[in-house]
């Protein structure tokens, strides 16, 4: 296959932070991290130096040359909620954009730059985004795949969080029932 | 044919999209006009003399909590976070129940009160109303600006209508009726539109259940997305109560339903909260199924917060996407309203009043209430025109302050002993927990980290600085108000 590159080669890196070692309580979870910049990161590198393979989409269909579409710098490698929005740079001529696995699955097809894909379960996941033609040919494609982790929350944090909410709201609907009680109380016997 | 499907892929064309756009603009402020002539008075501008009768304040409930969070965010939610996605956004009914016995006490404490803040002031004093003024305003805003962006991607991905005109339309529209008609036209818009909102969505839903299986919905998300399928899916866990909290905050603390307890007849707010609780507990599981049906039909969706408009759209055609974008419109316009005229009360009442030296009059606040509406349209259109984000992410960047409001409303309205210091420190403490969990976690627990340290701080200092309330001392000398104004609303 080749590529042709509509605009200088971009390095894009992603940072996102690593997953923290254990469980130390909710105030420590919440006094210690809010400094993302302090926290180790996972870089990846989507510029073709130290990314995935090019595992290769031949453009035999077309027979033409395929340009090259730049993922957004902002997508994360590694998410904890089973979802991301993957985003690339708009491709003038596109009809339609389709995102793909590894197998060449169309995951996601749109008009739009931009899919948002959920749902998943723990692992790494491989996309490229091609773009098409009003005839339906490829006309681009993204030069190498993007990686995506994904890792969810561990249960250690889901449940204190779980029972702290039924306290809250036992404790808020208790408070109003009270609250209620004693002014009824009041008005009958002030 | 002007409803044909747009040259980029849009269901509506442009043209339909105006012409929509047209004709609910000329109706919606016409009846405001209509409905406003009375509010000649700060009075019946910002509380429609006091006088609002059960139908009518069911449906405003309704009508406002029906918002584009709930057509557009809860399929949203059911997109990213599943089946417990959706349930966690039908929690969100508890805060209008919660709230029902709440605004009786309200109505009866303080029944020449106008804002939420105004009982702050009294009930805690400067220690307590700053803060709490700071978070109304800051939630009252952002809640505004996720409508306004709201409308921009609604009427794109329909039409294809660029973002900058769809979302200058629909907040200018709303300005403008709420600038006429104040809390009169707001209360008589929410009724038309609420009607709207509930037979629009009856029949999309019925329109997409004929024509989607739910086995194959089934089938799909579990081959695809088995995670939105799974009863023990973390980050949905995690959402669950956060959701349901935030809920309670934004009830509790928003003058946008307090304005309405002070607008509602005695002893009709408890009926009319719990009535609208009811009615609007099953909108969500509706807009949440079509999150969940999305994948099945393989429609390709960018960005999750239209997913709902999107679908429902394209699995009934131009009819069906005429159909969304009367009920988005309709849920739109009747939030925005809601937010204009109680935060335009807020800054009148609160704000401006508080800092003149003199007596001011009714017809100067009923002028500083236009000037308030317009200068917050101004400032929602500056803040939505870069659309950053997702709605859930602009929202739910206000969840731990709302949700650490939640304590000194509760403590405050039913406890002598609930104290200024409390009150203060709760707030602080509280929104400071919860913004360090929205950046450390996520968005989805944010309110829940917020209401926990807010609660534990507030009990904790009221213990420690102990008030003794005299609640006798709410109820104002009454104000000066048009007597045109009064029982107007609810027989019209």
């Amino acid at each position: 296959m080749r590529l042709r590159r509509s605009t200088p080669p971009i390095r894009f890196v992603l940072r996102a932070t690593a997953s923290r070692p254990g469980w130390l309580g909710l105030f420590l979870l919440m006094t210690t991290t809010i400094g993302f910049a302090d926290a180790p990161a996972i870089q990846t590198s989507i510029d073709g130096s130290s990314g995935s393979d090019d595992v290769g989409f031949s453009d035999e269909a077309s027979g033409g040359e395929l340009q090259a579409i730049a993922f957004g710098e902002d997508i994360p490698s590694r998410v904890r909620e089973g979802y991301v929005s993957i985003t690339w740079a708009d491709v003038p001529d596109a009809a339609r954009y389709e995102v793909i696995d590894r197998n060449g699955s169309v995951l996601h097809s749109g008009v739009f730059s931009q899919a948002f894909i959920s749902g998943l379960p723990d692992g790494i996941y491989h996309y490229r985004v091609r773009a098409l033609s009003g005839t339906g040919e490829p006309i681009a494609i993204t030069p190498k795949e993007l990686e995506v982790e994904v890792s969810h929350w561990p249960y250690r944090y889901v449940v204190p969080l779980l029972l702290v909410g039924l306290f809250v709201m036992l404790s808020v609907v208790g408070v109003i029932v009270a609250g209620q009680r004693g002014i009824v109380t009041k008005e009958v016997h002030p | 044919m002007i409803m044909a499907a747009g040259s980029d892929g849009t269901i509506l064309s442009a043209e339909a999209g105006y012409v929509l756009l047209a004709v609910f603009s000329v109706l919606w402020i016409g009846l405001g006009l209509w409905w406003g002539r009375k509010a000649k008075s700060f009075d019946g501008f910002s509380v429609a003399g006091r006088n609002v009768g059960l139908a009518l304040a069911t449906a405003t409930a309704v009508a406002t909590w029906i918002t584009s969070n709930t057509t557009m965010l809860a399929p949203q939610f059911a997109l990213q976070l599943g089946v417990w996605g959706a349930l966690a956004y039908c929690t969100a009914s508890f805060g209008l129940f919660a709230f029902a016995p709440m605004s009786g006490r309200i109505r009866k404490l303080m029944p020449n009160g106008y804002t939420a803040v105004e009982f702050v002031r009294q009930r805690y004093g400067k220690l307590g109303s700053v803060p709490f003024l700071i978070i109304s305003l800051f939630y009252a805003i952002t809640w505004l600006v996720s409508m306004t962006m709201a409308g921009g991607k609604l009427l794109h991905v329909l039409s294809g209508i660029p973002y900058e005109v769809g979302m200058t339309v629909v907040l200018g529209v709303c300005v403008m009726y709420t600038l006429f008609g104040g809390m009169y036209a707001v209360i008589g818009t929410d009724f038309i539109q609420s009607l709207i909102i509930l037979v629009g969505l009856v029949v999309v839903a019925i329109a997409v259940l004929t024509q989607v299986s739910l086995g194959e919905v089934h089938h799909t998300l579990q081959e695809e997305r088995p995670m939105l399928l799974d009863v023990f899916f973390p980050a949905a866990l995690m959402a669950l109560f956060n959701n349901m909290l935030f809920a309670f905050g934004e009830i509790f603390h928003s003058n946008v339903w307090w304005s309405r307890a002070f607008a509602m007849r005695e002893g009709v707010g408890p009926k009319a909260y719990a009535l609208g609780g009811l009615i609007w507990l099953p909108v969500p599981v509706v807009a949440g199924f079509l999150g969940l049906a999305a994948p099945a039909l393989g429609i390709g969706i960018s960005q999750p917060d239209t997913v709902g408009p999107l679908v429902a759209a394209t699995l009934l055609g131009s009819g069906g996407a005429l159909m969304v974008f009367i009920v988005v419109f309709c849920s739109l316009a009747s939030s925005i309203d809601s937010l204009l005229a109680a935060t335009g009360d807020l800054i009148v009442n609160d704000m401006a009043e508080p800092l003149c030296a003199g007596a001011v009059s009714d017809q100067t606040k009923r002028r500083w209430s236009s000037v308030a509406v317009i200068g917050l349209g101004a400032l929602a259109w500056g803040l939505a025109i870069p659309n950053y984000g997702t709605l859930a992410t602009v929202l739910f960047f206000a969840g731990p302050m709302v949700g650490s409001c939640l304590w000194p409303i509760v403590g405050g309205l039913y406890f002598r002993k609930a104290s200024p210091v409390a009150a203060c420190a709760s707030m602080i403490i509280g929104s400071a927990a919860g913004l360090i969990a929205y950046y450390a976690i996520g968005w989805f627990t944010a309110s829940l980290i917020g209401a926990a340290t807010s609660g534990m701080v507030f009990v904790a200092a009221s213990m420690i600085w102990p008030d003794e309330f005299d609640f006798d001392s709410l109820a104002g000398p009454v104000t000066s108000s048009d007597s045109a104004d009064e029982g107007a609303v609810d027989e019209q």
